[in-house]
Order: structure tokens, then sequence, then C-alpha cells
């Protein structure tokens, strides 16, 4: 075991100005931020000067902050099993299951901020999320589902689905 | 939903296990439309791009262009195309750079050529040829090259177009034979062996394994327009005999092919009496084989031997009209005025002996009719028309012979009281007619 230390403290602040005091290694998931704290010097972290968090607000970055808080200490994806990997499971760990019950609204915004972040495994869960709820339906289910109006004309959708019918078997 | 960025709803879609959820999804707005691009990408890395062979079978050219710009060239596409596409199809893929040209299914093993070839796709044909980076000679599972398939199917026009790129052996199948050749003779093709004689490459007098010339095998087959194309093309032995002995004019005789024949014989070239190896002439092969048509030809022709016979039984034609019950032909030979009524067979038979032993009552009848025939003729082991005919329990033959009044019932005597041949046949039938008639012979019994 390592020796332990106090952990690091990070603060980052959402777009409508609420400061979040976090673990360093907490903040690490985020690609972003971590590439941010490259540049800056152990010095000048403070609460006054925390990382802003441009495209994400309280609310959100609350939800992403407490996923990257239970998943501190998952291993780091390797780069070459990625691809693979990735195709293999569409399932998802209970916890996640639970952490992404909420309404889309949300989930859309989790995983907006989850890419904005760079948190490729967050992005994963959500998007694996989203997929399981349009997996087996009609277009016309997935339109009930997400609450989507058809914009297309008789014509255009009949033009489409003429010249995508080679993938209903697929 | 609807506000996510492209990039995002890619990653949605990467989790979708199949590309019929993909098409949902992209169905759903116009805003998933951009997912297009994904989804063919998707049936390229997955499906070895089997929309583009979807696009080719229907003939959707926005669905070809879209497959062949997320990177599918999977030449199934051609092939399939070689079947059911159309030309604008054909031109659109075989453009594309990097498509598979030579692709070879799995089950068939053809590539497209060989495909277009045998479909009578004679554009697609031409513009594979033209690309230059074809294999010509591509053979499939079962060694079939384009030009055999070609010659096979009767597509000339293809069959000139593959000779004319020089890289294609006409002569496949051995020193002997030309399967195309062989082939377009078999299926008749007369327009394909006229192209393949055109190439001048084919040997034409070539046997093959039976000894038999590819005129001899289009008489076989019964092709008018093949044996015209070689006939026409003027440098075939028209008298070459196969291992049998048997010239094309025998062969369309013997099998009934009478526009054949009346080629052969106006070639004036054909040897009208030729023998196979076993005596057989073409008018006995025809009496035998019950071809009138072909008997009449000949017999028209004139200068024939009717009279000739074979060598293992020596029986003339007429003697193989009786024996198997063609009353016609008889009736033909007869009327002829050439054809020895009794001429006698190795075993002493004549044509009466024959048609009475077999119950041919039409024949014994036609034969009976004439001013000179042997009615009491005997074969070399005694018998006579009428012992015969009791023999085998002809009745109504027998009747007939009786009926003449004129049969010398003694003549067989000896042969109906011998041991092995009692009058027990001729007892057993009821006849008021015979009894009367063979009353004046002692009882044997």
């Amino acid at each position: 075991m390592a020796e332990s230390k106090p952990a690091q403290k990070i603060w980052i602040r959402s777009n409508d100005d609420k400061t979040f005091e976090i673990d360093r290694d907490v903040g690490e998931r985020s690609v972003l931020i971590k590439n941010l704290l490259e540049d800056v010097g152990d010095a000048d972290l403070s609460e006054e000067n925390a990382i802003p968090i441009q495209n994400v607000n309280e609310t959100v970055l609350r939800k992403v902050i407490e996923w990257c808080e239970h998943h501190r200490n998952d291993p780091p994806a390797s780069q070459d099993e990625e691809s693979d990997a990735r195709k293999k499971t569409t399932e998802i760990e209970e916890w996640d299951q639970k952490f992404m019950q909420v309404d889309q609204e949300m989930l859309f915004e989790i995983i907006l901020a989850a890419n904005y972040l760079d948190i490729k495994a967050l992005l994963d869960v959500g998007c694996k999320t989203v997929a399981n709820m349009i997996k087996g339906k009609s277009p016309e289910e997935i339109r009930k589902t997400f609450n989507i109006t058809n914009d297309f004309s008789p014509e255009e959708e009949e033009q489409i689905r003429r010249e995508n019918e080679w993938a209903e078997d697929r | 939903m609807l506000y996510l960025p492209t990039e995002i709803l890619e990653c949605i879609a990467s989790w979708l296990d199949t590309q019929r959820d993909i098409n949902s999804l992209v169905q759903t707005s116009r805003r998933f439309l951009a997912l297009t691009q994904f989804l063919y990408r998707r049936n390229a890395e997955e499906s070895g791009g089997s929309a583009l062979g979807w696009a080719a079978a229907h003939q959707m050219e926005q669905t070809a262009r879209k497959a062949i710009e997320a990177g599918a060239r999977s030449g199934e596409a051609l092939w399939i195309c070689a079947r059911f596409g159309d030309e604008y199809m054909a031109r659109y893929l075989v453009g594309v750079e990097g498509m598979e040209l030579n692709f070879k299914d799995d089950e068939i093993g053809a590539t497209p050529l060989l495909m277009a070839a045998s479909c009578g796709n004679e554009y697609l044909v031409r513009l594979l040829l033209e690309t230059g980076n074809v294999e010509v000679d591509a053979r499939d599972h079962g060694d079939r090259t384009p030009l055999l398939s070609a010659a096979h199917a009767g597509h000339a026009s293809i069959v000139k177009l593959l000779l004319d790129t020089g890289k294609t052996e006409i002569n496949l199948g051995g020193e002997c034979s030309s399967k195309p050749l062989q082939w377009a003779i078999m299926e008749g093709h007369g327009s394909v062996v006229k192209a393949l004689l055109d190439s001048g490459k084919v040997e034409l007098d070539l046997k093959d394994d039976l000894g038999r010339t590819p005129l001899s095998r289009a008489a076989y087959w019964g092709h008018e327009s093949v044996v015209k194309v070689l006939l026409d093309w003027g440098e075939v032995d028209i008298n070459s005999r196969d291992e049998f002995g048997v010239t094309p004019l025998l062969r369309a005789a013997k099998w009934g092919h009478a526009a054949i024949l009346q080629l052969l014989l106006k070639s004036g070239k054909a040897k009208v009496d030729a023998k196979a190896n076993d005596g057989h002439t073409a008018l006995s092969l025809a009496a035998e084989g019950g071809h009138e048509a072909i008997v009449r030809l000949l017999l028209d022709w004139g200068d024939i031997s009717v009279n000739a016979t074979d060598y293992k039984f020596g029986r003339t034609a007429l003697a193989w009209a009786a024996i198997q019950g063609f009353d016609n032909i008889v009736g033909l030979l007869l009327q002829s005025g050439q054809a020895d009524i009794n001429a006698r067979a190795y075993d002493g038979s004549t044509p009466l002996l024959l048609a009475s032993r077999l119950g041919h009552l039409k024949v014994v009848e036609l034969l009976l009719n004439t001013d000179y025939v042997d009615t009491d003729a005997r074969a070399n082991d005694g018998s006579t028309p009428l012992s015969l005919a009791a023999e085998g329990g002809h009745d109504a033959v027998m009747k007939l012979i009786l009926n003449l009044g004129r049969v010398d019932l003694l003549a067989g005597e000896s042969r109906l009281q011998s041991p092995s041949s009692p009058l027990s046949p001729l007892m057993s039938h009821d006849y008021d007619l015979i009894t009367k008639r063979w009353s004046h012979i002692p009882n044997p019994f």
C-alpha cells in the first residue's frame, strides 16, 4: 500500500457560481480538469481561484462529482482494449443504473457534462443508458420515448425507409 | 435529445447492437439523419458492406453511394449486379476506386465476370474487361471459366468479347477437346460455335475420348444450327468414325434427327452406306429405331444399299424393322421395291419368321400381302412362321397365316413333334379354325 497522506483538495466552480471543494483524485477523473491542473502550480490552488466549469450548472456538477467520488478508485481504462471491450458489454453495473435513474433532461445534461469534462466512463454509462432505451424499438416508439416530433414529410420518410431497408435484418 | 451534438449521438448509436436499431433511430427525425453515415460505416465494418450488395440487387443508387462513401468495396455487389443490376449501377460500381473486381462468392466461387458471362450481362462484361484489371480466366469451384459459362449459356457476343482479350484458354479440358466448343454444341448454340471457330484456335476434327468429332457430337445432340455452322465451315471430316465406327450420319440416323441427316446428305460428301464396326448402316439404325422420316429420306436419296446386313446377326434393315414391329417402316421398305423380302440372317430367319415369332401382327400382314414372301421359310432350326407364332401364342398371327390357305402345315412338323416343342402350345388354344385345318394330320397324342 502506498503511504497514506491527506488528500489534496481542489476547487471547481459551476457556471452558476457554485464552488465545490473536492479531492484532487476525484477531480482527475475528468481529463479536462486533470490537464488544467497540470498547468497550475500547487500553490495557486485555492477556493478563490476555483477552476471554472463553464458548461455545467450546480445541479449537474453535483451529480457528476457524486459519480466521480464513487468511481475514484476505478482502474483507468487501457487504450487498446477500449474498442473491443466497449463492444462486448452494454451492461451497466448496479450502482450506475441507480445513479442514472433521473429524468431524461438530467440524463442528457450528465452526458453533455461528461463529454465536456472528458469523463469517458461516465459518458459511456450515460450513452449506454440511452441506447438501452432505444433497443428493439420502432422509429415511432423511439419518438414516443423521447418526445420527438416527426419532422419528415411522408415522402421523405418513405424514401429513407426504402434506402435503408437493407438494415432491417441486420 | 435533439440538442445532443452528433459525436454524442454516435456514441449512443455505438452502444446499439444491431444496425436495425440504428436505422430506427435514423428514421425518427431529421436530426438523426446525421447518423446515416455511422449506420453505413457500421455495415461496412461488421457486415462486409452488405448494404452495397443490397443496393445493387435493388438498383438503389442512393444506398450504393452511401455505402461506398462509408468504405464498402465488396465485389459481392458487382457479382449481384451481374445478375440483377442495371447498367447505371454496373458503371458506377466498376468505376469505384478500390472495388474488389475479382471477388469470388463462397458458394460457387464465381467472379463478377464469370457471373456476368453466364447471365448474359454483356454490358458488365464489357465494363469489367475495359478495366484491364479482371482475371479473364478466373475459375469457379466447378472449374468453369467465364468463357465456358458464356459458351454453355449461349451468349455468343460475350464469347467474342472474351476471345478478343486474347487472355482466355479456349481449349480447356485437355489436348483432345475444347470444352467451350463441346458445351456450345451440346446446348445447340450455333452462334457460339461460330464465334469459337472464328477465333481460329479450335481444331475442328479433334476427337474426344470416344473418338467423336464436334460434328459427330452435334449430330448426336440433334442441334441443326450447330451442324449447319460446322458444315458451312467446310474443313470438317464429314465421315469421321468414332471408336465404334459410327459416323455423324449414322448417329443422326440412330437418334432420329432427320433435319441433320438431310443437311449431311445435302452436303454431298456423306457416305450414305457407311457401316459402323458392327455392320449397321444409317438405314438399319433408323429402321431399328423406328425413325420413319429418316428411312424415308434415305430411301428417297436413292443410291443406297437397302439390303446391307450387320455383322453380328446378318440382318437387313427390313429384318430390324420387323423385329421391332415398326409396320410403317416395313411398309416403306417394301414400297421401295428394293428390300429383299426373304433375306435370311445368319440363323436362317427371314423378316416374316422374326415378325411371327414376336407376334407383330401388322408387320406379318404387310409381309404376307406381298407376292414373293416365302410363307414356309425355315430357319436353321427348322422353325416356320406358323410354328413360331404357335410357340409364342400369337393367335392372331396364326390365323393370318392359316387363312392364306397356302401354308404347308407339314413344313414345321418335325419341329412341332420334337420332344422339346410338343404341339401343346397349339392345342392349348381353342381354335375351330386351326383344328379344322389340322384335322388331316395324325394326332400326335
